[in-house]
């Protein structure tokens, strides 16, 4: 590992160990420092624990109980100062001793976390009836990820992030709030500056602002359908700093693979116990020590782990940024170089972000522009799936060059060929691929009179995707160990337009006050795919279609949907302490038959601020401030692709031969009068402050039902069809979210800030198909949707069991045999998530650490399938290669009278246990042995970052801030003792709790982040 | 201004929603055709291509395995583990299994919408030919799952969960459906109607071999029922066949060419059965060739009767013998491997020459061969159904084989005198031959055969108790999830013990 310092990395540390060093000199240097007292202006006293910030900078600090701070700054500076209960205002520091007059609001709600936007409107969180979250920049970039998402795991009560595998460029899987539909989407809709796009993990996690989780389905009223499971209002930055700020920020990381499955060393290569230098499966002799053909000794430590590399991810940003009076700008450069923990994955990333606010009169005209290039480079799944196959004596490293004619790499004299070298896999297989996304947007705002304001937005996410998968050819002589070279070049085009018409009032009529939006939109989505393979290449290093043998494969297909909208929202609000809030949606689909095709959904949310209702509650007790809030809402969805009312059909089977043509229908019977789906949801909860605002805490209550859904059930293939799209099922959620922060020690110069969530969500399967029907639905692999049972439900292959779970076998051969009916082992998301974050500040230095726990779900691994099946998985050993009697086993005894009783069964060994055929049949065969709760407690996130103080900065000239920082991530994980097969946040095919056989294990990360402004 | 302002914006949205219904009219699928553009002649290609393909391939294959020609190589002893183990439920599995059930009804759906699409068009020889392949396929369906929806099937979610009919029942549907389709195919044609020409990729549009082929898929299904049927239900069958009109001789009414399906294979799209098990479109041998092989008693039973076959079907080892392996065995012996024993022979190995299997990439699909053809003549003989010379329909049974398998007529007449090839009055005999000829184009009817008379004796899997043979597959792991209380009703968990309706114990 140490070997890949590289000299970025070097300077890091140095900067790091310099800062330290400075950091030592740094205090009471009065000039560099400014210095105040905040008062109210109601009465003039001292206010104690004001947040104080140096506009654009990470510099905060508090006032002490007498009002004072003292902040690193200079003359020039904007501060701001927000504290609950009082209006935030923003002071220029004209002198060195500042003396600063708060007014007190009914804004109580801690400022930082005041913006909610909706369509780019600000609202007020109590005016708000529904759950409300804001991550922050400094939040969000903790541990430096590349992908937003990452950043939000662990951090929101009701969101969960699961990463699907450990490659170069990982996708993610989230849902809010359980889910609501049993097949189809159930992530959240991501808003960027106030165009909905299908994906932010293109998006710069330094370019963004803050991100709003508006947990509820209210947002689809403003959004649309895709709103049902809640949104991410993400706000990118906008330009700061009347002289103009340029930041620089650099962080390293390494990665190095962890929580590989374990494997047996005990015996090697071979079969019924007999060594077989040709054999990859580990069914040999036990390793003696003896030297064979091979190598007959279990290399020390797991020759697994020997596959991986040091992974490396270098990230450089730099912003510019200014404010002129209200005109903004910010540009943003960023470049990413991973290097992935399996050799030659690689992947780079280049992107440059420009927004702008521009007033030319009363027209307020903002744009935004963001262009992201990524390259990667990577091998497929093969060269891991080899791995884990491979016995304990398998000698890897003599397998790197295999190009060698001679190596024992080299396919001609590789052991085996059945199985194949890693690094021939990694070599010959490569998946290579260039992405460019644009997302933008131009907005234009005009004031029509004092109280109605219109605005036009106009979005645009664009996505090309350009893909090259290619397999070098490899000739031999030897059967079964030539390879077929092939070529298939891909490209996707999408684009996603979308256009808002918005009028907003704002009136007020004595003590209530009115917001009105009313809007219009439309939408379109375009994909064209197209793709050109080959498969019988006939050079080795050409790969270009022309030179071929055999069928050029391909095609192209295009995509167009279509939807517009009309919607209004009415806010009233009385005396600020009451709000409700009324919202509908009309869509119309270019998806559904046009008799279908239009459908409304309605909302209806309040909000009480009790508070401010009765002060006197906040000036008699510890309360400072106590919301109560509710809401009902009715969202429909289309859950559709394009073109899937009608039977198609395509040519199969090599046609067409000349002019003989031949179509086949599609196997998915449509369904011309499916219609859309709606999901009814309810949500109450209370927000309380108290001990002046040093403890905040939320509960929530959620409900939610969706009912006839739309998806694609599988049919009983005598139907015609294996599948039918159908309307049909209902889900139905009820969630607790409980969430606490609050500071645990407060002082001027020290803070240490706790904050913890947690989501109870009990998801059932209420109906499928109806009274009387079938009461299961699979969903992929073991995941099934059950009627009454929790959503998604792990059912997996058993023994046949006595009524006391003892597994039956034969009375002459012991051996099990299958149950009919899978057994149900529980729900694979679990069902209690935690996070806990927490951040100790002292002075300029600041640690932080965050955990993520998650309960009572249940995953299976289908690498331990194969390693069983391979016999390198551990449980092949456990009776030492030898017959045995199957544990806890009994026999049936048949009685006189007809009725069967069950004897222990002690000495009936089973038939061929000792050998690969019993684990192949009776263990691998069986998911029963290789499923295991999926708990545990991870810590996510480590860091530590030090801002170097004005002093020492004033010594360096040109900073105007530095911060550096050391942090790592999955430092360490605590799983249920029956999970030795690996991470269980891991999933595949968008199915929670699934560990597929292909599955890379995860990977743990430690790096150095340097944050410089000029 | 101000009411100029909302009058404004409802203008505006009033010309947006007035637009919006030719704007979202776009859901006509630009990439693939519906309905409306299929006409007759482009399903009846691809119908016909599947149907011979799940024979030439997932048919035969198990059939193979289970009828006694097929073993493995120690190579390929992982990949076709389910199959030798007799493992039930991974042979039902969703994933990895053997989708016979899923497939055959998918085909049979072909069919239906080509039924459907052929009264509309006013189409009745497509009509016919649409009815003699699904009784085809449900009866195969029969075969391998016992009782099976036939009543309710291919009606889409008007039965999403369609009802089991009894698999004897199923039969009688079946060559009822064939007798229809005879019919119909026997009248002459209007003018207006469409006929079938070239895009009928079996007969090429002759629809008296149609007949023909109808009248001897009915024969083999009766003769399926021969432990278990009353001979007067058979015998009444039969003489409907027999009194049509036109009937010269016995023979003449059921086809005595070989059935085979030729789309038009050409260098890029191959004969399946050649580039599954021989060699792909670049010439290069395929896992199949490399894992399959011959069983010691498949050469054994050539070499008995000295059969020229033998060299026509198979290549020598390097040791310049004929040695097979032993189905079942789980052992990785080196006289196992693959280069130590018998691959099928093919042009490659043989000088260029077409060989008993495999003559040339571009090959049809045997879906009947006239072999079988004669030899369900001579057990029909043999038992008094039909009149007719018994052993001059078995030897006209060997004989087409022969051809088949590329042996000269001198090297035939030789066998054919031997005495223990002679027709002796046995169904062993018959059997025997059959099952000679049978090897690698239709398996599923040596594992059918064997099932129903239990000849020839072919070894077990090395590992089962001698009772212990597949006898048919459990319900699919699809229909499980998708119409459990048809698959609990029936209650079949062993494969190896459960029958169908013609598998006498």
């Amino acid at each position: 590992m140490y070997r890949l310092f590289s000299k970025t990395i070097f300077l890091s540390v140095l900067a790091f160990a310099a800062g330290m060093i400075l950091s030592a000199t740094a205090s009471g240097q009065a000039d560099l420092s400014l210095t105040g007292v905040v008062l109210s202006e109601e009465d003039g006293k001292p206010v104690s624990y004001v947040t104080v910030n140096i506009k654009g900078t990470n510099r905060h600090t508090m006032t002490d109980d007498n009002g004072r701070f003292v902040i690193p700054g200079t003359i020039g500076d904007t501060i701001f100062i927000s504290s609950l209960g009082y209006n935030p205002v923003l002071v220029a520091a004209d002198n060195h001793n500042l003396n600063v007059k708060i007014k007190p609001s009914s804004f109580v709600l801690d400022e930082l976390k005041v913006v909610a936007t909706a369509l780019g409107i600000k609202r007020a969180p109590k005016e708000l009836g529904s759950s409300t979250e804001v991550i922050r920049e400094d939040e969000l970039t903790q541990g430096s990820p590349l992908n937003p998402l990452t950043g939000l795991t662990g951090k929101v009560a009701g969101l969960r992030v699961n990463m699907y595998d450990s490659k170069v460029d990982p996708n993610f899987q989230i849902t809010m709030r359980g889910s609501r539909s049993i097949t189809g989407n159930n992530s959240p809709l991501y808003v960027v500056d106030g165009v909905p796009v299908p994906d932010i993990s293109r998006l710069n996690p330094g370019d963004i602002e803050s991100i709003t989780i508006l947990k509820g389905a209210n947002a689809a009223a403003l959004y649309g359908s895709e709103g049902v499971n809640g949104a991410l209002i993400i706000v990118t930055k906008s330009g700061e700093g009347s002289n103009g700020r340029v930041s620089f920020r650099q962080s390293t990381s390494l990665s190095e693979v962890y929580l590989l499955p374990t494997a047996q060393n005990m015996f090697g290569q071979g079969v019924d116990g007999v060594y077989s230098p040709t054999e990859y499966q580990s069914w040999g002799a036990a390793f003696d020590g003896t030297i064979k053909k091979v190598n007959s000794s279990a290399g020390k430590g797991d020759v697994r782990r020997n596959l991986f590399t040091t992974g490396m991810n270098i990230q450089n940003d730099l912003s510019f940024s200014k404010e002129t009076g209200d005109d903004r700008y910010y540009l943003s450069l960023q470049n990413v170089t991973v290097k992935g923990i399996i050799p030659k994955d690689r992947s780079s990333r280049n992107g440059a972000r420009f927004n702008t606010v521009q007033n030319i009169g009363k027209l307020r005209i903002s744009s935004a522009i963001s262009y992201n290039h990524i390259n990667t480079n990577t091998t497929p799944d093969g060269p891991w799936v080899s791995m884990y196959k491979m016995p304990a004596n398998f000698p890897l490293q003599e397998m790197v060059n295999w190009r060698d004619p001679s190596s024992q790499g080299n396919p001609n004299n590789f052991f085996t060929t059945v199985v194949k070298n890693p690094y021939f896999l990694i070599d010959t297989y490569r998946n290579e691929s260039i992405q460019q996304v644009v997302n933008g947007k131009v907005e234009a705002e005009y004031p029509i009179t004092s109280w109605l304001k219109a605005m036009y937005r106009l979005g645009l996410y664009s996505n090309s995707l350009q893909t090259r998968n290619t397999v070098e050819r490899f000739d031999s002589e030897r059967a079964g160990a030539s390879q077929q070279g092939s070529v298939t070049d891909g490209t996707s085009n999408f684009r996603r337009l979308n256009g808002d018409l918005i009028l907003s009032a704002e009136r007020e009529f004595g003590k209530v006050k009115l917001n009105a939006i009313a809007g219009h939109n439309f939408r379109e989505e375009m994909t064209k795919t197209t793709n050109i393979g080959a498969s019988n290449l006939l050079f080795p290093n050409l790969f270009n279609q022309g030179s071929r043998s055999g069928n050029l494969t391909g095609g192209s297909a295009m995509l167009t949907e279509r939807q517009y909208s009309i919607y209004a929202e009415v806010t009233a609000g009385y005396s600020g302490y009451l709000f409700l809030t009324l919202t509908g949606r009309r869509d119309k689909t270019s998806l559904l038959h046009p008799d279908n095709s239009s459908y409304f959904y309605p909302g209806a949310s309040a909000s009480f601020i009790i508070t401010d209702a009765f002060p006197a509650i906040r000036e008699n007790s510890v309360t400072d401030y106590l919301k109560l809030y509710t809401s009902y809402n009715k969202t429909g969805n289309v859950n559709l692709s394009p073109y899937s009312l009608n039977l198609t059909y395509s040519q199969a089977g090599g046609f067409p031969y000349g002019d003989i043509t031949g179509f086949i229908p599609s196997s998915k019977n449509p369904n011309p009068d499916i219609r859309p789906e709606f999901v009814r949801s309810f949500e109450a909860g209370v927000q309380w402050s108290l001990l002046k605002r040093r403890l905040n805490a939320e509960l929530a209550y959620v409900y939610s039902n969706s009912q006839g859904q739309i998806f694609a059930s599988t049919s009983s293939a005598a139907t015609g069809y294996t599948t039918s799209v159908v309307n049909l099922g209902e889900l139905e959620n009820n969630i607790i979210e409980f969430s606490v922060d609050g500071d645990i020690v407060r002082s001027r110069e020290f803070r240490i800030n706790a904050a913890f969530s947690y989501t109870y969500i009990n998801n059932v399967v209420k109906d499928l198909y109806g009274s009387g029907e079938a009461e299961e639905y699979n969903i992929f692999r073991q995941s099934y949707a059950i009627k009454g049972m929790p959503y998604p439900s792990l059912k997996v292959t058993d023994y046949k069991r006595d009524d006391q779970g003892r597994i039956i076998v034969d009375a002459l051969t012991g051996l099990p045999s299958a149950s009919t009916e899978p057994t149900y082992k529980g729900t694979m998301v679990p069902p209690h998530q935690m996070g806990l974050q927490a951040t100790i500040r002292y002075k300029g230095v600041s640690l932080y650490a965050d955990f993520d726990c998650r309960l009572g779900g249940w995953m299976y691994s289908e690498v331990a399938n194969a390693m069983i099946q391979s016999g390198t998985h551990p449980m092949t050993t456990q009776y030492g290669r030898k017959e045995f009697v199957i544990p806890n086993s009994v026999i049936a005894v048949s009685n006189p009278d007809g009725s069967v009783t069950y004897q222990p069964n002690t000495s009936v060994v089973a038939k061929g246990s000792g050998n690969s055929a019993y684990w192949n049949k009776y263990v691998a065969g069986y998911s029963v042995n290789y499923a295991a709760p999926g708990d545990y407690l991870k810590m996510r996130t480590l860091s530590v970052k030090y801002t170097l103080s004005r002093a020492a900065i004033a010594k360096l000239k040109i900073f105007k801030e530095v911060t550096i920082g050391a942090e790592a991530t999955n430092l360490f994980i605590i799983r249920h003792r029956d999970n030795d097969f690996g991470d269980p946040e891991y999933l595949y095919n968008n199915t929670a709790g699934y560990y597929s056989w292909r599955q890379v294990p995860p990977y743990r990360t430690v790096g150095f982040t340097a944050n410089i402004v000029f | 201004m101000k009411i100029s302002t909302s009058y404004f914006a409802i203008i505006v949205i009033a010309l947006l929603s007035v637009s919006c219904e030719k704007y979202l009219d776009i859901n006509k699928d630009p990439n693939n055709p519906v309905e409306e553009y299929i006409s007759v002649e482009q399903r009846l290609p691809a119908a016909i291509y599947h149907t011979s393909l799940q024979e030439v391939t997932q048919l035969n294959q198990l059939g193979s395995f289970w009828g006694g020609y097929w073993g493995t190589s120690t190579e390929g002893s992982n990949t076709y583990k389910k199959e030798q183990l007799y493992n039930g439920p991974a042979i039902m599995a969703k994933r990895d299994g053997i989708p016979i059930w899923e497939n055959g009804y998918t085909y049979l759906n072909y069919y239906e919408l080509l039924r459907i699409d052929a009264e509309g068009e006013g189409a009745p020889a497509y009509k016919a030919i649409a009815m003699v392949m699904q009784a085809w396929h449900y009866m195969r369906l029969v075969d391998t799952y016992g009782d099976i929806p036939f009543t309710q099937a291919l009606q889409g979610q008007k039965y999403p969960r369609p009802v089991y009919d009894n698999g004897a029942d199923v039969y009688k549907s079946s060559i009822d459906m064939l007798s229809t389709a005879v019919e119909l195919l026997g009248r002459s044609p209007l003018p207006s109607e469409k006929r079938p020409g070239k895009d009928d990729i079996l007969f090429n549009g002759d629809l008296s071999k149609w007949i023909k082929f109808a009248n001897t898929i009915k024969l083999r299904a009766l003769m399926r029922g021969s432990e278990v049927n009353s001979s007067s239900y058979i015998q009444s069958e039969i003489s409907k066949i027999l009194t049509a009109p036109s009937v010269s001789t016995t023979a003449s009414v059921f086809l005595t060419e070989t059935a085979q399906v030729q789309p038009g294979f050409n260098a890029t799209n191959l004969n399946p059965f050649w580039s599954t098990y021989y060699r792909n479109s670049s010439n290069k041998t395929t896992n199949g060739y490399i894992h399959i092989r011959p069983t010691q008693f498949a050469i054994d039973s050539y070499k008995l009767l000295s059969d020229p076959r033998l060299s026509r079907l198979y290549a020598k080892t390097k040791s310049g013998e004929y040695k097979g392996v032993i189905f079942g065995y789980e052992g990785s012996d080196a006289e196992y491997n693959k280069d130590n024993t018998s691959p099928l022979l093919g042009p490659s190995e043989n000088g260029g020459k077409a060989a008993a299997i495999l003559k040339s990439q571009t090959q049809p699909i045997i879906l009947l061969s006239a072999a079988e053809s004669w030899f369900l003549l001579a057990e029909a003989a043999h038992r008094g159904w039909i009149s007719g010379d018994a052993a001059e329909y078995y030897r006209n049974g060997i004989s087409a084989s022969m051809q088949q398998m590329e042996v000269s007529s001198s090297e035939r007449d030789t066998y054919l005198s031997r005495p223990d090839v002679v027709y002796n009055n046995t169904l062993e005999r018959i059997i025997l031959q059959k099952w000679l000829a049978l090897n690698s184009i239709s398996g599923f009817e040596a594992w059918s055969d064997y099932r129903r008379v239990g000849l020839p004796e072919i070894p077990n899997t090395p590992g089962a108790s001698p009772d212990e043979r597949p006898r048919r597959l459990l319900y699919p792991e699809t229909e499980v999830q998708t119409n459990i209380a048809e698959v609990t009703k029936r209650d079949v968990s062993d494969i190896t013990t459960a029958r169908v309706w013609w598998d006498k114990e």
